[in-house]
């Protein structure tokens, strides 16, 4: 069920009416509307969902009473991980143990229809269990209210990954929540922005970056770059279009989910793009990933291996392919390198804060790098994904012609655009002042009712699933 | 907020109301439907409708011609001036009896969809005084199960008649047609879509958006002898199925009967003109000259004959240097085309 699809506009508009006009029953409210918005995926795949979630509250309540509480852990974070690895690897590892040993199996006989959703719940679930037996958090009083915080409908496919103590104790006390037209206001600015970013942008641009990579080895240095580049923004408009529709859903039911985007092609550096790319995985790949497998608490050569280990299994949990594990190695590669130069040259040798031109040369170089690794991400095959970067990198068999500078200026606009995201984030609420005060209504509403137009007139009738609605 | 509100109220019944009348025709109709347009979604086809409604009833046309068809009726791969509508139009003027034609073919169209058009035509109480509808051996060929009957308009058609699409969903199934909207979507597209001006013309203006950044379209009308390749392509299975010499089965239990028959039915008031399409005889000399084939063109005749509608095989009527490819014409040869349909049009118009 996607955001834009009559039946979701239809199923949260029922429930937010029904959240808003009966609080007693918020949470059986909630529990419904996300047994339905699920089940529409198939029943089969709630039945499992519901039974690892059972399984997990179980499990937590079990560890909050000492009940053998490690063995508890490991087994429910194994249980979680094995139906993750069943439904998404199997195939990939049987494709992988025939090329090795020619067993004679047709990997297409394991590859399973892949439970949407099942990667963000999967980590929610694991992390939900970590944090109860670290005592980090209590574990939720009821199954039903597990069940609202594990599968709330907003965010269930494809994040933000919500943490028990951000969003639990938000469901505990929902009863109490009064209407805030403010609140609701903004919630619909930020899904109307969504959804401008889903249909205007990220649906346009997808079919253009495809026709580079449907090329595949065959296209030239600058049309690899146009193609990575054209698919860095697809992504990142798909992606933070998804997440700023959730955060917009959560406001409307007064709740607060996490920002998972802040402007990503705007960091100067690999860890400054992980604090603002796909935040909440960043931050639970580091909880839960990088500092138990050592972090840096254990020096340079063990804080590089677990970086780059963190990175290559978050990798490797965007898709069962080659391309996302090189991907994740790359990524990891790239902090270790940074992390490198901050700690054995920018700190020994005493170099002063990066002046306002090294921040702009650092961010055009973060970003050059960050499209790289996108062409690992986006490509069909690691054959593919090496020519293609092999020929961006020197720039080989390059062609500057008429289409390819239009490209080029629109690639330029998209940044434009995502500068002035920035910019109009951090300036959201003086700007809306100024809007409000100084525009009279009907000039308001005649921009509002534009950006509906331009949405509904670019909408594509073949509804395109979000990107990452495949991990 | 409360005020704006109220404005995007007013602006949007405004848009409801007057889109329509501020939409020029040509962004979606220029001597023929834009297909690119039709492609992003066909409920262009309704705007165009309502278009081609006002239009009538502002000049009180009563008398004009309506073509149904495929690829060869919407004129591939010429471009719109170089259209059947066009040439039928300024033949009609050259000979002083200046005559309407709205071109409703679109490339890829299938009996079906003709039904379809025809009842969406009725529905919005278009009258068809003088109808062109090009048929194919293709068309009357066993389908297995490609092309579908009704190749675009499925969905249209159940809802405007649903005994008929009963009555071919198997084989819409087979053919990757007939997919089932969850309930809100299919109630939003049956009761609310269609009434939305708005999404009614979503698709002309996305298309006039789009034009903007996309290179002006290049017309390939070369004669096939110029065209390297084109014969080992059409040696292809998708091509060699229509010219297929089976005995084609001329009962209404082939999909393509039943539909003609429906047609029939709905326009016997009306003057009618079937064409076969006209073929290549030289580059599909192998197939034209398969007897089975020529059995097949003949018994077609026969039965169109039969139902006592007006009918012309124009199948071997064109020379080979007037073709594009294996159906489709040059400009000159759509021009032909034109002329001996008017030509006929008028005959029996003076009977």
């Amino acid at each position: 069920m996607l955001f834009h699809s009559p039946e979701f506009i239809l199923l949260s508009a029922i429930t937010l009416l029904l959240f808003w006009r009966f609080p007693r029953t918020r949470t059986p409210l909630l529990a419904v509307a996300n047994l339905l918005f699920y089940g529409a995926s198939g029943w089969q795949y709630l039945l499992l969902f519901l039974a690892f979630s059972a399984l997990t509250y179980w499990f937590s309540r079990l560890i909050d009473r000492g009940v053998r509480p490690k063995l508890l852990l490991w087994i429910g974070v194994g249980a979680n991980l094995l139906n993750l690895a069943v439904f998404k690897y199997t195939a990939f590892a049987v494709s992988n143990l025939d090329r090795l040993l020619h067993l004679g199996l047709d990997p297409k006989l394991f590859q399973l229809l892949l439970p949407v959703g099942i990667s963000f719940y999967t980590f929610q679930l694991v992390a939900y269990l970590v944090d109860v037996y670290r005592g980090d958090l209590k574990p939720s009083r009821t199954l039903v209210e597990f069940w609202v915080f594990i599968a709330f409908f907003a965010q269930l496919i494809a994040g933000p990954i919500m943490r028990g103590k951000d969003f639990l104790p938000a469901i505990e006390e929902h009863q109490g929540y009064r209407f805030s037209f403010e609140r609701f206001k903004y919630g619909g600015f930020l899904f109307l922005i969504g959804l401008s970013k889903k249909v205007i942008l990220s649906d346009t641009i997808g079919p253009l970056a495809d026709k580079f990579f449907s090329q595949g080895a065959t296209v030239g240095g600058l049309e690899a770059w146009i193609g990575a580049w054209l698919f860095a923004f697809q992504i990142y408009f798909d992606f933070s279009a998804y997440s700023d529709m959730a955060v917009g859903i959560g406001h409307l039911f007064g709740y607060e989910l996490t920002d998972n985007f802040k402007t990503p092609y705007l960091s100067g550096n690999p860890a400054e793009f992980w604090r603002r790319w796909h935040i909440t995985l960043s931050g639970w790949i580091r909880d839960y990933l990088y500092i138990p497998l050592g972090g840096s608490r254990h020096g340079e050569v063990r804080a590089a291996l677990a970086l780059v280990t963190a990175m290559t299994l978050s990798g490797f949990w965007h898709g069962a392919a080659w391309t996302f594990v090189a991907w994740g190695i790359y990524h990891g590669l790239l902090s270790v390198i940074h992390r490198l130069w901050t700690r054995q040259v920018v700190k020994r040798t005493q170099l002063a804060r990066p002046a306002a031109l090294t921040r702009w040369i650092s961010i055009l170089l973060m970003f050059q790098a960050t499209t790289i690794g996108w062409v690992f991400f986006r490509a069909d095959g690691m054959t593919v994904a090496l020519t293609m970067v092999r020929r961006m990198l020197t720039l080989s068999d390059l062609h500057l012609t008429r289409t390819n500078l239009v490209y080029l200026v629109l690639i330029a606009g998209l940044y434009l655009l995502h500068l002035a995201e920035f910019w109009f984030r951090t300036k959201q609420r003086a700007l809306y002042e100024t809007w409000r005060r100084w525009l009279p209504g009907p000039v308001r509403a005649l921009a509002y009712t534009l950006a509906i137009v331009l949405a509904v007139v670019m909408a594509s009738t073949k509804q395109m699933a979000f990107i990452y609605f495949r991990f | 907020m409360k005020s704006s509100l109220k404005w995007v109220i007013v602006y949007l019944l405004l848009i409801q109301f007057g889109l329509s009348y501020v939409v020029p025709t040509t962004w979606m109709y220029d001597k023929r439907i834009r297909y690119e347009v039709f492609k992003e979604d066909t409920v262009v086809l309704d705007a165009v409708l309502d278009q081609i409604k006002r239009q009538v009833d502002r000049e009180g046309l009563t008398d004009y011609v309506v073509i149904l068809g495929d690829s060869v009726g919407y004129s591939g791969p010429g471009g719109p001036d170089q259209s059947i509508g066009y040439y039928m139009s300024q033949i009609s003027q050259e000979q002083g009896k200046p005559l309407t034609v709205f071109n409703l073919a679109l490339p890829a169209m299938q009996i079906g969809d003709f039904y379809t058009v025809l009842l969406k035509l009725r529905a919005k109480e278009i009258a068809t005084p003088r109808l062109v509808i090009n048929l194919m051996h293709a068309g009357f060929v066993a389908r297995a199960p490609y092309p579908p009957v009704v190749f675009w308009l499925d969905q249209e058609l159940k809802r405007m008649d649903h005994d008929s699409w009963a009555r071919v969903e198997q084989h819409l199934i087979q053919a990757d047609r007939a997919k089932e909207d969850p309930l809100p979507s299919a109630l939003f597209q049956r009761y609310v879509a269609p009434h939305v001006a708005l999404l009614r013309y979503r698709p002309v203006i996305k298309g006039k958006l789009m034009s903007l950044f996309s290179a002006k379209e290049v017309y390939d009308t070369r004669v096939w002898t110029e065209k390297p390749g084109l014969a080992e392509l059409l040696q292809g299975y998708e091509y060699q199925i229509g010219f297929n010499p089976a005995p084609v089965d001329l009962t209404d239990q082939n999909p393509q009967i039943y539909f003609l028959q429906k047609l029939m039915d709905l326009t016997r008031n009306d003057q009618v003109l079937y064409y076969l399409t006209p073929t290549n005889q030289e580059l599909m000399k192998a197939n034209v000259s398969n007897p089975g084939y020529r059995a097949n063109v003949e018994a077609i005749s026969r039965w169109m004959t039969a139902q006592g509608v007006d009918y012309l095989n124009l199948e071997s009527a064109l020379d080979p240097s007037l073709f594009a490819d294996h159906v489709h014409l040059t400009p000159e040869g759509y021009r032909v085309l034109a002329g001996r349909l008017l030509e006929h049009l008028n005959q029996r118009a003076g009977q």
